[in-house]
């Protein structure tokens, strides 16, 4: 368990990937935090403003950089024509079971710092509203669940055409389609995994006040339903991974 | 020699499933630029113009750069795979020629994705929106100029696949470089960032033109970074030179 | 002596065309043997069904004297290294990098990556990236992979493939010193038959997915006896004499040259003889040796026992 993933890490030695991770948190903060609010009414209900932004920031990076990871992932295997002299020194599960801990880490990383940029955006701008505990737990798993799923849906676009073309415009495809399912009505999307991070959010807009450009968030429900169905979709193409690795021809 | 080169990177293009972007990525957006539109007609009353931002808001700001990016990866990476550099740099062509020539063509093709765009902009305001008339002639304009941003945006993510010998890394890059691009528009250096210039020209999220007045020193920046990107990867491919 | 690689009527058909065709394989400990088949006989394929790669339609696999399976696969297959078709590597990597993965992977010391670099004299290469590498770099450290662990069995693929003359060279005598220094056993596979013939000491050759011949080099060069050439002074008066024997005769381009085909020894003495009392005035005779590329060529177009 642990030399199979500590063979990946070897093999990710130069290739900078913490830094590409830690990429996705910096934009947040850039972009948030270059159109922050400054104004007391605003820091007053700031942290909700993040929470309802971040879902969207996610649904236009991450289906990249989810596509990023996994493709970047395989793609040293097939450049470096390696697998074939890799399963005769281990198995084709070991090999499999190392790319999928070392691709969790890296999502559980990216998320982990991006919601270390939450905190940090917090504290620079002095946001006045309480710290929403449990909210931020919920963006948190709500994150990483559809990171998950991206992240091995891609993996196995990924690994059935061995290149990472099919897999990058599938997750620039997304991202757009995501983009928009956010202002069409909720039903829409529901059918597109892309954007997940948004209907996953339990922040809306309350009140837009036209005249002033000012916005009131609200919160709604948490959507266990859908997170729990976005589990099962990273749980689906993750087996269908799994089966895709074993199947393959090398 | 330019012409040769051209030639073959467009061989290289052909049979590759790329094309699926360049149709996917601007229909959907007239889709749902169309339909947003007609959501919002009591906001958006500028009829053709308000039809234009719905079209091409995300599309110049995050997807077209990712889009280009692709393409520029694409033709990158056949270089970087197998020996193919040492093929190129011993074969009787200047280094430059093979970047101008993937240029051509990423531009060409870019070109063609941004008429395909107007065309589908045209058609959903009259099939679907009942506009009235046919788009004011200042948006044909705007198509231009954005045109012309663009190639600044091209040359740059040609630079990014030639340094970098992973195909994903620059396309997340240019998604990275639209926010950037948006990011430098709102703090007033529209025209000082490659990134933004595309934005900028196509003038995609102001009901104003973000330009005007300004077309001297919009124009002026793009050749700037488009000259400053070519001699970048000059200098790059002459140091590179056999090393890969 | 023992077989280090037995198989049992192996067979691999790809959409029910027959790419091996109950292949029996058997190599001796200690041998280096040669795997000759023209491109596209089922060698690779052969080769990866031996190292697990690929599932047998149908037959067995013994490696080191295990039926090899699912469970015991990557045991037997760390005491085997192995080079299949194209050399692998991380091309962002160092060539000491990769290697240090495939030891980390083979479970042995990191110790030993300085001795298989200097075997494949990568030495001074060893710190630049393997992208870098030109093909027969590549090839090299492919080989020094197969090496790491000093391995009981090394099954590699062409591994000459894209190296220049003298880095075949150097292949040959190395993979031809092999047994002797290590003792280990050594599958070769070529469609290079001349390359073969100094480091092999078992043949077996394939067709078709078939194995035509299988046995120590010298069987196979037995059946190298190629024709007779025959310069006489009187050519009518020979072919009377061999027309009698029924011995079957073919004129040659130059004058006063015969071909005739091979012959044992005692009919041949006495075909001599014969023909000085007849007065042709025998001046020379020259057994042909048949090159292994020529007994391949016959083997592989009767795609029958050799004669």
């Amino acid at each position: 368990m642990t030399g199979t993933f500590h063979i990946e890490i070897q093999k990710a030695h130069r290739r900078h990937d913490i830094w590409i991770c830690l990429l996705v948190s910096m934009i947040m903060v850039v972009w948030v935090g270059g159109l922050s609010p400054s104004v007391p009414d605003e820091l007053a209900n700031a942290y909700s403003a993040l929470f309802y932004s971040i879902p969207v920031i996610n649904s236009i990076i991450l289906p990249v950089f989810m596509a990023l990871l996994a493709s970047r992932l395989w793609d040293m295997e097939i450049k470096g024509n390696t697998t074939k002299l890799l399963y005769t020194l281990q198995s084709r599960r070991s090999l499999f079971k190392g790319k999928v801990i070392f691709g969790v880490m890296e999502i559980f990383l990216t998320v982990f710092m991006e919601m270390g940029a939450v905190l940090l955006l917090g504290k620079i701008h002095g946001y006045t509203e309480t710290f929403p505990a449990g909210q931020f737990i919920y963006l948190a798993v709500c994150t990483t669940a559809a990171g998950l799923m991206l992240f091995f849906s891609e993996f196995f676009i990924m690994l059935i055409w061995n290149n990472p073309l099919p897999a990058l415009c599938v997750g620039i495809v997304g991202a757009l389609l995501g983009l928009f399912s956010a202002f069409m009505p909720p039903i829409v999307s529901y059918f597109v995994p892309w954007g997940y991070f948004i209907p996953l959010s339990s922040y809306e807009v309350a009140k837009w006040d036209q005249a002033t450009h000012t916005v009131t968030y609200g919160t709604r429900s948490f959507n266990w339903g859908l997170l729990a169905f976005t589990f099962a979709l990273a749980a689906l193409f993750f087996y269908a991974s799994w089966r895709r690795v074993q199947k393959q021809e090398v | 020699m330019l012409k040769r080169c051209i030639i073959a990177e467009n061989r290289k293009l052909h049979a590759s499933p790329i094309w699926v972007m360049f149709f996917l990525l601007p229909i959907i957006s007239a889709g749902y630029g169309t339909f947003n539109y007609l959501q919002n007609l009591e906001i958006l009353k500028d009829k053709w113009y308000s039809l234009w931002t719905q079209h091409t808001l995300f599309y110049s700001m995050f997807f077209f750069p990712a889009m280009v990016a692709v393409y520029a990866a694409y033709l990158w990476r056949l270089e970087h795979l197998g020996h193919n550099w040492n093929i190129i740099m011993a074969s009787p062509v200047k280094p430059l020629d093979l970047f101008a020539a993937k240029f051509v063509v990423v531009a060409k093709l870019a070109l063609l994705t941004h008429g395909f765009v107007f065309l589908l902009y045209t058609f959903c305001g009259k099939t679907f929106a009942h506009l009235p008339g046919w788009p004011p002639i200042e948006l044909s304009f705007f198509l231009l100029r954005g045109a012309l941003g663009a190639l600044a945006v091209i040359a740059a993510q040609l630079v990014l696949s030639m340094l970098i010998r992973s195909f994903a890394v620059p396309v997340f890059l240019a998604l990275i470089g639209g926010i950037s691009g948006i990011l430098a528009s709102s703090k007033g250096f529209a025209l000082l960032w490659p990134y933004s210039l595309m934005q900028a020209g196509m003038n995609a999220n102001k009901s104003k033109d973000v330009l005007d007045g300004g077309y001297g020193l919009f124009i002026a920046s793009c050749v700037i970074w488009l000259i400053a990107m070519f001699i970048l990867a000059d200098i790059l491919l002459k140091k590179k030179d056999v090393r890969a | 002596m023992k077989n280090v690689i037995e198989t049992h009527n192996l067979c691999k058909s790809y959409h029910g065309r027959m790419v091996v065709d109950n292949l029996n394989l058997n190599v001796l400990q200690g041998s280096v043997y040669g795997f000759i088949g023209p491109n596209g006989a089922g060698k690779s394929t052969s080769m990866k069904m031996l190292l697990g790669l690929t599932h047998p339609t149908s037959g067995s696999v013994k490696l080191l004297n295990q039926t090899m399976n699912e469970e015991n696969r990557i045991a037997l297959l760390r005491q085997t290294g192995s080079l299949i078709e194209s050399p692998s590597g991380y091309l962002h990597l160092t060539a000491k990098e990769n290697l240090s993965i495939i030891a980390e992977l083979k479970g042995i010391s990191h110790k030993d990556i300085d001795r298989v670099l200097e075997i494949v004299k990568l030495t001074a290469d060893a710190n630049r990236k393997v992208g870098q590498y030109s093909l027969g770099m590549k090839q090299r450290l492919g080989i020094a992979m197969a090496l790491l662990g000093k391995p009981r069995l090394l099954i590699l693929d062409e591994p000459t493939n894209g190296l220049d003359p003298a880095g075949i060279q150097e292949m040959r005598s190395l993979i031809a010193s092999m047994p002797d220094r290590t003792g280990a056993t050594i599958l070769i596979s070529s469609h290079l038959l001349s390359e073969m013939e100094q480091m092999v000491t078992q043949v077996g050759i394939l067709n078709h997915g078939k194995m035509l011949f299988e046995g120590p080099l010298q069987e196979l060069q037995k059946h190298s006896h190629g024709n007779i050439q025959l310069k006489v002074l009187d050519v009518p008066k020979s072919i009377e004499v061999l027309n009698r024997q029924g011995i079957r005769t073919t004129m040659m381009q130059q004058p006063n040259l015969l071909e005739l085909p091979p012959l044992s020894d005692e009919i041949l003495a006495v075909l001599v003889r014969d023909l000085a009392e007849s007065g042709a005035g025998v001046v020379g005779l020259t057994t042909q040796t048949k090159s292994l590329e020529e007994i391949f060529l016959s083997l592989t177009q009767s795609s029958g026992e050799v004669a």
